[in-house]
């Protein structure tokens, strides 16, 4: 575990303690719906400043709360073509099963790889600290995740290589 | 230093509850209904009765002193429940003429009148009219600029308190000709048609709940922003004489009760009840209810250092078992209601909040 | 008119519309601007941590346009980068409750611009030690403040 990772994670975990104070709120706009603030965007008075936690120039997360809802968006790590290629695949393949995850969103927000959606449901039936942790644990499952595939993937193709090349030999 | 009775009554949570006057019964939210619990038997609560009639959350109630039961809900209306005969409720319904979700419900202490509050940035202010046999109500419009979330009586039953999302604490008349005998002069004003506006004062973040204190000479409120205000009235129109902020470094609160004229008790997202003592020269946050940092956990022995430091690196948290809170309440408490008092004031209070939980707390 | 059936028609219903009240919000012309880089930059050159901090969270400008906010976090920056992670603590402990609330202000706004998520890592670390000292409460602060930059 690198040194910088730590003051990135415990920034985020303490933002996202203070974003996830959320409450039953019903549209102030469209009769009996109650539907999360933060994606409507219309009813600015429930809105809070959004939060930006940087650790370098890509690789951020952005925590966007308002009265009953918060959406975390985070941009992952990738330094290179083979890295981002990998990000696309994987969150793709955690979006496509967006139903049984209950806070992931279906898409992210433009220019992040992932987002979520915690709204004073999940608030209501789960303990906070652990959705915290839960979003923690994958910002930093992500980052390990995506490194042994691309030592996998890696490897793999100068197998490939060689097993092709070896008819040559 | 204070006991408590816990009380698990729901496993959604509780957005609002009120004990009957001789603290017997318990009516809660849930979902879309009111249940009412009996407590007076030893051993588990007994469920009483269930009120259904709302289509939709049910996000506050209240019972006047002479034992209605009052419900509003996000499918806009209010219900007042009468007690029949047989121990069941009758629904009347409130013509309250809004558009939007109903948040908040207060009975005035006369019993005669109630106030709604809602997303339809209008404060509802209810009576019964005998001629027509029904609740009809009048609206406080202006100048409201966003959903109001809290509101409190004055003793008197016309003045009214009320703090909405626009980050303002308001106090309003509410006198109503022909329901209401002409109130005395106050610190709020002399001549009060309905809709005064007696204060206005703006907090500058979502005034989650507002409270007259026991004197009713000020209001208290607690504000998005972790802070309690203490707003007190000067002798000119709409003139704020003095604002005192107290600040503390806990999560936001959602709702705060007078223990006496010189204190306060405010709980919220950090789960557990603080206690704020002053008087007008200034207010500061003296003790906390049922504090995490007085206790240890129990499941000490588990852990190793390995795993302390694992975490550590891990999650950048030394929290190893961050699962159970320490505190009573394992969620945000929503509501405090006084529970009993005696001549020197409050005794003990009564807490609901998100996990289902009523806990009735000893100042 | 082509995509009528696409306008938004709660824009124009005026019981819709929130204004938010009034507030002073400090603004700088570009001369104020600049008399309070230089000064910004002479205490951080002449070592003196403290002082530049407390200049930068004094009063910063909010009410300026973008190029102004962009030159004055620019100089915020490199007073931040300038202190020696050992000094942080001292310094966070010698500010006033308003002046680490505009400091954490400063580090989200920092790392929302390019040039701060540079020196994310500096930041964090900041961030990490005000926390650990004061908690919180700056963070709640900033999320409600009406003045960002």
């Amino acid at each position: 575990m690198s040194q910088s990772l730590k003051p990135y994670l415990t920034a985020v975990r303490h933002s996202l303690n203070v974003a996830l104070c959320l409450e039953n709120f019903s549209s102030q706009i469209v009769e009996r719906h109650n539907y999360p603030e933060v994606e409507n965007k219309k009813t600015t008075e429930v809105l809070l400043n959004p939060m930006m936690i940087s650790r370098n120039e890509n690789e951020r997360v952005l925590i966007e709360p308002s009265i009953n809802s918060v959406r975390v968006s985070i941009k992952i790590k990738q330094s290179d073509e083979i890295e981002s290629i990998l990000v696309d695949k994987f969150t793709r393949f955690l979006t496509k099963r967006a139903e049984n995850f209950l806070i992931l969103r279906r898409t992210p927000i433009p220019d992040y790889d992932i987002s979520f959606l915690l709204t004073n449901y999940h608030n209501e039936v789960m303990m906070k600290n652990k959705l915290i942790d839960f979003i923690i644990e994958f910002m930093e499952d992500v980052d390990k995740e995506i490194s042994e595939m691309k030592l996998f993937l890696n490897s793999r193709a100068r197998f490939v290589a060689e097993a092709y090349l070896s008819v040559f030999d | 230093m204070s006991q408590f009775i816990e009380l698990n009554l729901s496993k959604d949570p509780i957005y609002d509850h009120c004990f009957s006057q001789d603290r017997k019964s318990v009516a809660i939210t849930r979902q879309n209904n009111v249940e009412i619990y009996d407590l007076s038997a030893a051993g588990k609560p007994k469920l009483l009765t269930v009120l259904q009639h709302h289509d939709k959350t049910v996000t506050a109630v209240d019972i006047s002193k002479d034992g209605k039961i009052v419900t509003c809900s996000q499918d806009r209306n209010a219900l007042v429940w009468e007690p029949t005969a047989g121990g069941e409720y009758k629904p009347t319904l409130v013509l309250l003429r809004i558009n939007r979700a109903a948040t908040s419900v207060k009975w005035s202490p006369c019993g005669s009148k109630f106030a709604v509050g809602s997303s339809a940035r209008v404060i509802a202010v209810c009576y019964f009219e005998v001629e027509n046999d029904w609740w009809i109500s009048k609206h406080i419009k202006r100048p409201l600029k966003s959903t109001v979330l809290s509101l409190d009586w004055h003793e008197n039953s016309v003045l009214l308190a009320c703090g909405s999302t626009d980050g303002h604490v308001r106090v309003f008349s509410t006198y109503i000709k022909g329901v209401d005998t002409k109130p005395p002069a106050t610190v709020w004003g002399e001549r009060l048609p309905f809709q005064t506006l007696c204060l206005d004062y703006n907090v500058g973040s979502w005034v989650h709940d507002v409270k007259f204190d026991p004197s009713y000479s000020f209001v208290a409120a607690v504000g998005n922003d972790s802070a309690v205000y203490f707003v007190y009235p000067g002798p000119g129109e709409q003139e704020v004489a003095g604002v005192f902020k107290a600040r503390t470094s806990y999560l936001p609160f959602r709702t705060l009760i007078f223990a006496s004229p010189t204190k306060v008790v405010a709980a919220g997202h950090n789960c557990h009840p603080i206690v704020f003592e002053g008087d007008s020269n200034g207010w500061q946050q003296t003790y906390a209810i049922d504090d995490p940092a007085t206790k240890t956990k129990t499941s000490h022995e588990s852990q190793s250092a390995l795993n302390l430091f694992r975490q550590l690196d891990l999650k950048g948290s030394s929290d190893a078992n961050s699962g159970e809170l320490l505190t009573v309440h394992q969620n945000t408490i929503n509501v405090l209601r006084p529970f009993q008092a005696d001549s020197h004031g409050l005794l003990r209070f009564s807490s609901c909040g998100n996990d289902g939980k009523i806990v009735i707390f000893d100042v | 008119m082509e995509d009528w059936r696409r306008i938004d028609v709660d824009q124009y219903d005026p019981d819709l519309q929130y204004e938010p009240d009034p507030i002073d919000v400090p603004a700088y012309s570009a001369q104020q601007l600049d008399s309070l880089v230089t000064e910004i930059r002479s205490s951080v050159s002449r070592g003196d941590a403290l002082g530049a901090i407390k200049l930068c969270v004094a009063q910063p400008p909010y009410g300026s346009d973008s190029a102004i906010k962009t030159t004055y976090l620019q100089a915020v920056l490199n007073a931040f980068i300038s202190v020696r992670q050992s000094e942080i603590p001292n310094i966070v402990k010698s500010l006033d409750m308003d002046e680490t609330d505009t400091l954490v202000k400063l580090l989200y706004s920092l790392m929302s611009i390019k040039e701060g998520q540079k020196s994310g890592g500096v930041l964090l670390g900041w961030f990490d030690k005000v926390v650990e000292i004061v908690g919180e409460r700056p963070i709640v602060s900033y999320v409600n403040s009406s003045l960002t930059l």
